[in-house]
């Protein structure tokens, strides 16, 4: 099998990965910051070493700016909810993930929230100082399309907010674990990511960086394991927005997929995912029969010229290639492509995928 | 009284002044009470004789407390 998915979920995982979630479920993990038995103290170290872990690996100030979500949709949801002001207009890159797109459009319909695209052809500075207006509060944008792997640099969103005094919420979905991001060197208010891809941990668990230490009223409501008395959620990050049980091993296994990453070396992964883009690009676009193909930085979609894309993912998975089809929950990317009706065929790389699984692919399209 | 119990907050805040009092030298633990009057709260427990130094590194890493006993 040769698994071209790492955009929707990354696979495999690292032995330490897979060994940290093992030991925490059958060793420790009781219910940290509810309970203060010893598996719940491990279980609360463990969450804070995670805490640590990412926000040493992104340049974040301290530990408590992490929030840990299920995913990073809930975490965009939370940042944007909870930050974005009645009335605000909001600029987006117009190759939004529906978890950026749809949460703002329901605040349009709730909060009378604006939205404005700019354009990410072309120089993407220009584009974005030529879609900004005297109303512009905030800027979300992905910072790598999950279609077309197109790289929106954090360096240029991050200037141009510090400089207009905008709010800059990222969305790393596709460049967490894949990219450098340094909130020291390039800030944002704050930084959403799943833990599933790029970090090389589990599924179930994102986070939010808020670097930014606004005060916000809380996104859920619920347990948080202490100042229980009172009818509102703790007053400081992170339990503000932690309500309920964590996903303890899910953030586990955040924590060994990034360290696992910083031992190898993001620069290496980032350069091993350019190379593959590169070598997979290039041979697949001389197939006379493709159509359409597009890819940077780990990324990479195409179309078979008369073939529906998800007869061509069927026709690979029978073949034992793993890839994905369709609008890949990103319909403002294939309408900027031309691809709405059907979509593309879309390959993820991962830090573990091969040159050779590539020539397999090239095989199974014929 | 050998030991104090420095009242905190949250469970993340309790081990950061856990770490934070490690750091320089004053021996600490997290603990979990129910006196306070909004209810659960997550401290530290450090020897009695470090509660005076312990009120201070607190300070100075930007951990509020809510009392020491």
């Amino acid at each position: 099998m040769v698994y071209l998915d790492n955009a929707a979920t990354g696979f495999p995982k690292p032995r330490e990965v897979t060994a940290a979630v093992g030991e925490c479920i059958k060793k420790y993990c009781g219910n940290p910051g509810r309970s203060m038995h010893r598996l719940a103290r491990i279980a609360g170290e463990e969450v804070y070493a995670a805490r640590e872990a990412v926000s040493r690996f992104f340049g974040a100030d301290d530990p408590e700016e992490v929030v840990f979500t299920l995913n990073a949709t809930y975490a965009l949801n939370t940042a944007i909810k909870t930050t974005i002001p009645d009335g605000g207009e909001v600029l987006i890159s117009d190759l939004e993930h529906n978890a950026v797109y749809r949460p703002l459009k329901a605040e349009e319909r709730r909060r009378g929230i604006k939205i404005r695209t700019f354009d990410t052809d072309g120089d993407i500075e220009t584009n974005i100082r030529a879609a900004l207006t005297a109303d512009t509060c905030a800027v979300v944008s992905t910072l790598r399309s999950n279609v077309t792997g197109k790289e929106i640099p954090l360096a240029v969103l991050s200037k141009i907010a510090r400089e207009k005094g905008l709010i800059l919420i990222a969305d790393a979905s596709q460049s967490a674990g894949h990219d450098r991001i340094d909130l020291a060197k390039t800030p944002c208010d704050i930084l959403c990511a799943p833990g599933h891809k790029g970090l090389l941990g589990i599924q179930g668990c994102g986070f939010a960086v808020f670097h930014d230490k606004r005060r916000r009223d809380s996104f859920i409501e619920g347990g948080s394991g202490s100042a229980s008395a009172s009818p509102d959620m703790p007053d400081l990050l992170p339990e503000r927005f932690e309500a309920g049980t964590l996903p303890t091993p899910a953030i586990v296994a955040l924590r060994h997929g990034i360290e696992w990453i910083e031992r190898y070396g993001i620069d290496h992964v980032h350069d091993r995912l350019q190379r593959l883009t590169e070598y997979a690009k290039e041979s697949i676009s001389q197939i006379s029969e493709v159509s359409y193909c597009k890819g940077d930085g780990g990324i990479l979609s195409f179309r078979i010229r008369g073939e529906d894309p998800s007869l061509t993912a069927e026709r690979l998975d029978r073949a034992g290639i793993c890839v994905r089809s369709g609008l890949h929950c990103a319909p403002l990317a294939h309408r900027k492509e031309g691809t709405l009706e059907g979509g593309t065929v879309r390959i993820g790389f991962s830090v573990f995928s091969r040159e050779k699984d590539v020539d397999r692919l090239l095989h199974a399209i014929g | 009284m050998n030991e104090s119990i420095i009242e905190i907050g949250s469970m993340t805040y309790a081990i950061k002044a856990k770490k934070c009092l490690q750091r320089a030298g004053i021996p600490a633990e997290t603990v979990k009470t129910a006196n306070s009057p909004l209810g659960c709260v997550y401290g530290v427990r450090i020897p009695y004789r470090a509660t005076f130094d312990a009120r201070a590194v607190l300070i100075r890493c930007g951990i509020e407390y809510h009392s020491a006993n």
